[in-house]
């Protein structure tokens, strides 16, 4: 926080204090409304000027390229004036919500009587911003906490899919609960339940750590079973009152059918800005307990409001001095550092691709994405390994491409050879290099060039070409990792390098012996790149290392370095024993030529394997303790009618088609952290476009019906799709292609949402919770089944097939039950 | 909720049970695992009333019938105890004795080293835990009886057999065997192992053991509980034991941050160490590695390992060495008493050699290992 220039959150916290007591004020008829508005529209007035005339003045100097010194000065006033004009315009924009409200409305004949009394205008306003608040509530805390999950229980990507999927699960099943919700006196109900409900992910936050501290032992990998019991228990009161919020929120609605549907309509908008400002504002600006804290005071404003109570203010203020006190002492530093015993935490801090973390340890760094161990300073024997296992390989080494781990000191080992004109360092998290730097400084070294790119991407589009390609990227554990390990990339790597070309990548050691979960992992990479070049050796070492190249190889490293003048502590020959590596080396080999599976971008089977190993370590061979979480994400089927399980395989459609796409994409065009919340946005977007129209439409069984036949044929003509990333494409085209069928995808999805409601049950009301609910289940085990089994496994087509095939199901099942 | 007919109670209610059979049937299958080709009754157990109880280690496993060892490779088969990993080891390589580690017993010489599945701790950085954790009735094994061992042994040119990796404890019919062969051709035999067994067993085995390595994994009872699942006072009388027999030893010492990486345990365990008479038995610290379920500690860092190394030194142990740094003189060894360089090692090379039958060339003293 200390070197940024700009005074965000000290304009934020005094604007919203201020004019919280402004409204006090109001309320207790010190000020009149009249001239609370006065004063702050005159407020907005000032910054909006001071910031435009400050604005064209930059405008000026730049254009004219003017030497003014103190143009610095106006800028940051100009931005300070900017953001405290944004603050203020928000408070504006609640005043005038409902013109809003009415202009989006606009080509709608009103349904109900056009004099409304200012008392209904008042209640319906709220309600459809606290839906939007909802919305914006839940996908915030759930982007941040299932990071902050991550970060302390070092989850890998299963984890993380399977906390997203509890997720979703509790919270349709809170819907579900409050599906015949009623009460008398709902506008209190549903105070108390926000207020609650704001506090819970900060309290959430808290228990994780401590549950963390209390019952794992330190740098112990979680137990995933242990793991997922205390995820439902802290989960639960979060997700099953955000779940059970949405249920009220339509209980709240009058019985009107665009007003139920309004519900998701809105929550998806909600969605839409939660996504953005978590993913883009709050993970770059603060930390994630301040970020919690920060959603709270939101929700108290909005019931602020509505209402002025003095519970509320005093429950306000106790948010606003925690969050002072957050921004003031380091807290969040002093709760990692008891995740990290006996390391003295340097830095923690979010960064687009997770939180980062660094520790010190008697004089040696380690680096922690998420939570995870990423690599440790003082590493020789696995940073020399990955280098110069490599580059002896090659008579003449001058230009060299290193994906990932550059900063734990490979990029020092690959300047030591004397022909190396050039080292092209591509990194994905610009912030490794940024915040290690301050730790271990990168060689200076004008042959080196540091790139911050997606390292597919990076080489699909150089022009260069390479003699030797290390490919430092961790165990091919998600879909996205897996996208260096597949024959599809080794063909690319194969084109970028010169003739004599080395190519390296690793996968971590079998050891002293390869068991049959890392042997299907193995075998599928060995075969993926042995497709591509003439020779091909395994060298076992601190890893597995894979190489290849149209030139002979040798895994006699000891012979090799004694050739050359590289001097090198481990790689050389008096540590390097090449009877026993070489005898290994064949060993491995022998066993994975009998196996023919193949990695590609179309099947990222080592996904599966990996996660395979990672439980084996835990429940041996004895995978079928595996049923017992499905069956649980399973059991809603069992209580739900043709109609609302047609609703389940559409979330399950969505869902899993949404990853896909998502996959589809990085692999065509990289990993882009942008592209990613754009893709939410569009989604959300889509959702509720969707819906809103679909509450427009006279819905009969037809309607339904047509609509789940469109999403079986969607997928079939997604997998004609798959082929189209193949042949060399712009950018520009893919987005063109791209943002279409996400948007047809989420209006589809968002139109069965409506229909199905309405032909559910006559009881409207209850009949949009329970839809709501099995959108969500059947989500749930959408995502967590297409990460790890069904992609994996069956690969994109086959899916695509799949989730067609159950959408039939779903006609056919309500088909049948119409004929009876 | 919604009434349900008959129908779909009873659709309902076999899905659930369908859901739940599945699993049992799985494990009831799982578990009738017989001792086949590759079982020996074991040496040392006794029939109680609660089933067959083992003797070979502390855990004193009692087995019904039917059931599997801690270790994962004994059974009860007819109220019989058996081992199941005899002569099918799943690791079967030829390392350089410098890697066991062993530094004073054969130099540069090769061993053929051989591991089954299954052992009695399950510590949380197991290097080996594909192996370790699991029965031989899940590995890939190869069969190997003790004959073929030993005739191994000799056409790759080995000088000994290690019984390693995992944990030669558990196997110990196999090992027995084997190293009463071997003895019989004139091939020595390596213990690799954490010391965890009772001393019956053990003295048995002593009259066919030259050399042995034994982890001393962490010099707190409770402390080494949490890590390994075993207690210490076992493998401090193995060390008693083997210290007053003929066999060499060594003891290696993993430090692993957070957890056993504390300057005042290592200096109880070096006090200890030092008083019951193990100053010049080698004393090998080793860097960790994240591993197993430890995969999230960083490496031990440089400077706690030569802490320790510094502590040991202090208290009295005369052959203290770091394991894993490379390239930075951790690995020789100077005379204890003219502190003169008299091995120079460099992984599994010897570099300079002061040593003539077993003495320093600078002042004779007499540096204890067996050297040929
Ligand atoms: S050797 Fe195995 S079976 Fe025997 S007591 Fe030890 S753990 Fe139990
Ligand atoms: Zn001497």
């Amino acid at each position: 926080m200390k070197q940024s220039p700009y005074l965000i959150f000290p304009i934020i916290i005094f604007l919203i204090t201020a004019y919280l007591i402004g409204i006090l004020l109001v309320k207790t008829g010190i000020l009149s409304k009249v001239t609370h508005r006065k004063i702050w529209n005159s407020v907005l007035l000032i910054t909006f000027l001071v910031s435009g005339i400050l604005g064209l003045l930059i405008a000026i100097q730049i254009n004219y390229k003017l030497e003014w010194p103190i143009v610095k000065k106006l800028l940051t006033w100009h931005v300070d004036f900017g953001i405290a004009m944004c603050i203020v315009s928000i408070f504006h924009l609640i005043w005038h919500l409902d013109y809003y409200v009415k202009l989006f409305q606009k080509n709608q004949p009103t349904t109900g009587p056009s004099t409304k009394t200012p008392k209904d205008v008042n209640s319906g306003r709220l309600i459809n911003l606290l839906i939007v608040v909802l919305g914006f509530f839940t996908t915030t805390v759930q982007v941040l906490l299932i990071r902050e999950i991550t970060t302390v229980f070092q989850g890998n990507e299963l984890m993380m899919a399977w906390t997203i999927g509890i997720w979703m699960f509790l919270t349709g099943s809170g819907t579900w609960l409050g599906r015949s919700f009623y009460n008398t006196n709902l506008p209190q109900i549903v105070r108390r339940i926000f207020t609650l409900l704001s506090y819970l992910p900060i309290g959430t936050i808290i228990l994780i750590n401590l549950c963390k501290h209390l019952f794992f032992l330190p740098g112990e990998l979680v137990n995933p079973f242990g793991f997922l019991v205390i995820m439902i228990i802290l989960l639960a009161p979060l997700c099953l009152l955000a779940g059970f919020a949405y249920s009220l929120l339509i209980h709240v609605q009058k019985n009107n059918k665009d007003k139920i549907i309004n519900v998701y309509s809105f929550e998806s908008a909600g969605s839409l800005i939660g996504g953005i400002v978590a993913s883009f504002l709050l993970i770059r600006w603060v930390s994630i307990s301040q970020a919690m804290l920060l959603v709270a005071i939101v929700i108290h404003l909005v019931l602020l409001f509505e209402k002025t109570t003095l519970r509320l203010i005093f429950s306000v203020s106790i948010l606003m001095s925690g969050l002072i006190l957050f921004f003031v002492l380091p807290v969040d530093r002093t709760i990692k550092s008891v995740l990290f015993q006996n390391q003295k935490v340097l830095k923690s801090q979010e960064t687009f691709f997770g939180n980062l973390t660094i520790t010190e340890n008697a004089g040696e760094y380690s680096f922690f994405e998420n939570g995870s161990l990423l690599f440790a300073t003082g590493d020789i024997i696995q940073t020399e390994e990955y280098v110069h296992y490599a580059m002896l390989q090659h008579p003449a080494p001058e230009n060299i491409l290193l994906i990932s781990g550059g900063i734990s000191g490979m990029l020092d080992e690959t300047l030591k050879y004397p022909t190396v004109k050039n080292v092209s360092y591509v990194e994905l998290n610009s912030q490794i290099i940024k915040l290690g730097r301050l730790f271990k400084p990168l060689p200076n070294d004008n042959r080196l060039h540091v790139i911050y790119d997606d390292g597919r991407r990076f080489i699909q589009q150089s022009n260069h070409r390479f003699d030797v390609i290390i490919l430092a990227v961790p165990d091919p554990s998600s879909l996205h990792i897996n996208r260096f390990y597949t024959t599809e990339f080794f063909k690319i790597l194969k084109q970028k390098i010169t003739k004599n070309g080395v190519v390296l990548c690793a996968v971590s050691s079998s050891g002293n012996y390869l068991g049959p979960e890392k042997k299907q992992q193995e075998a599928s990479i060995y075969n993926s790149i042995k497709g591509h070049f003439k020779y091909f050796v395994i060298i076992p070492g601190e890893k597995d290392y894979f190489i290849g190249s149209d030139s002979p190889l040798s895994a006699n490293i000891a012979e090799l370095s004694d050739q050359r003048n590289i001097t090198a502590s481990y790689v050389n020959s008096d540590y390097m024993d090449d009877r026993s590596i070489v005898n290994r080396g064949t060993q491995i080999q022998e066993q994975l030529n009998k196996l023919s599976i193949l990695n590609t971008d179309n099947q990222p089977i080592p996904v599966f394997y990996e996660s395979l190993h990672y439980l084996s370590q835990f429940v041996g061979r004895k995978f079928y303790w595996l049923l017992i979480p499905f069956i649980l994400l399973l059991s809603p089927v069992l209580f739900l009618k043709p109609v609302s399980s047609a609703m389940y395989i559409t979330g399950f459609t969505a869902a899993s088609v949404e990853i896909l796409l998502i996959f589809w994409f990085q692999i065509v065009l990289g990993y882009i952290y942008a592209a990613i919340g754009l893709i939410f946005a569009i989604f959300m977007g889509g959702l509720a476009l969707g819906s809103y129209w679909g509450s427009k439409t006279a819905i009969t069984r037809n309607h339904f019906l047509a609509g789940q036949g469109l999403l079986a044929l969607y997928p079939l003509i997604l997998a004609l799709l798959w082929d189209i990333g193949k042949i060399s494409v712009t950018g520009s085209f893919i987005w063109m292609i791209f943002i279409p069928v996400l948007l047809i995808l989420a209006t589809l999805t968002g139109f069965q949402y409506a229909s199905t409601t309405f032909i559910y049950l006559p009881d409207l009301k209850k009949s949009a919770a329970i839809i709501y609910s099995a959108d969500l289940w059947g989500s749930a085990l959408g995502a967590i089944l297409l990460t790890f089994f069904m992609a994996p496994l069956l690969g994109f087509k086959s899916t695509c097939l799949l989730i067609a095939g159950l959408n039939l199901i779903a006609i056919l099942l309500n088909l049948r039950k119409q004929n009876t | 909720m919604e009434k349900i007919s008959k129908r779909e109670f009873v659709r309902r209610t076999a899905f659930c049970t369908a859901g739940l059979l599945c699993p049992a049937m799985v494990s009831a299958f799982a578990n009738s695992s017989q001792p086949g080709k590759f079982s020996r009754e074991a040496y040392f157990y006794t029939t109680t009333p609660r089933g067959v109880r083992c003797g070979v280690c502390p855990n004193e496993c009692t087995l019904k019938p039917g059931e599997e060892s801690i270790c994962h490779n004994r059974v009860n088969y007819n109220n019989k105890l058996y081992s199941i990993a005899y002569g099918n080891p799943c690791a079967v390589h030829v390392d350089p004795v410098e890697k066991k580690p062993l530094f004073h017993f054969l130099p540069q010489s090769r061993t053929f080293s051989i591991a089954t599945a299954g052992c009695n701790f399950a510590c949380l950085n197991c290097q080996n835990w594909e192996i370790s954790q699991a029965s031989p009735n899940d590995t890939q094994n190869t069969a190997l009886m003790p004959e073929a061992v030993v005739q191994n042994c000799i056409t790759n040119t080995c000088e000994s057999i290690s019984y390693t990796y995992s944990e030669p404890i558990s196997f110990y019919e196999y090992m027995y065997d084997t190293a009463r062969i071997a003895h019989e051709k004139s091939i020595r035999n390596i213990l690799v192992s954490n010391g965890y067994m009772n001393p019956e067993p053990l003295k048995k085995l002593i009259p066919f053991l030259d050399a042995a390595n034994i982890d001393l994994k962490a010099f707190d009872s409770q402390l080494h509980l949490k890590l390994t699942g075993g207690t210490l006072q076992p493998v401090l009388d193995t060390l008693l034991t083997l210290k007053g027999s003929p066999v060499w030893l060594e003891i290696t010492n993993l430090v692993v941050p957070s957890w056993t990486d504390s300057p005042d345990m290592i200096r109880k365990m070096c006090k200890w160490l030092v008083n019951n008479g193990f100053s010049e038995i080698p004393l090998h610290f080793s860097r960790f590695y994240p591993r197993h379920k430890l995969t999230q500690l960083p490496a031990t860092p440089l400077n706690t390992l030569l802490k320790a190394k510094e502590i040991a030194s202090e208290e009295g142990c005369k052959y203290v060495y770091i394991g894993n740094i490379p390239g930075k003189g951790f690995e020789d060894t100077h005379c204890p008493q003219c502190g003169k360089l008299v091995i120079e090692r460099q992984g599994f090379t010897i570099l300079t050699n002061n040593l003539a039958e077993g003495k320093c060339k600078f002042c004779q003293a007499k540096i204890k290992g067996v050297w040929q």
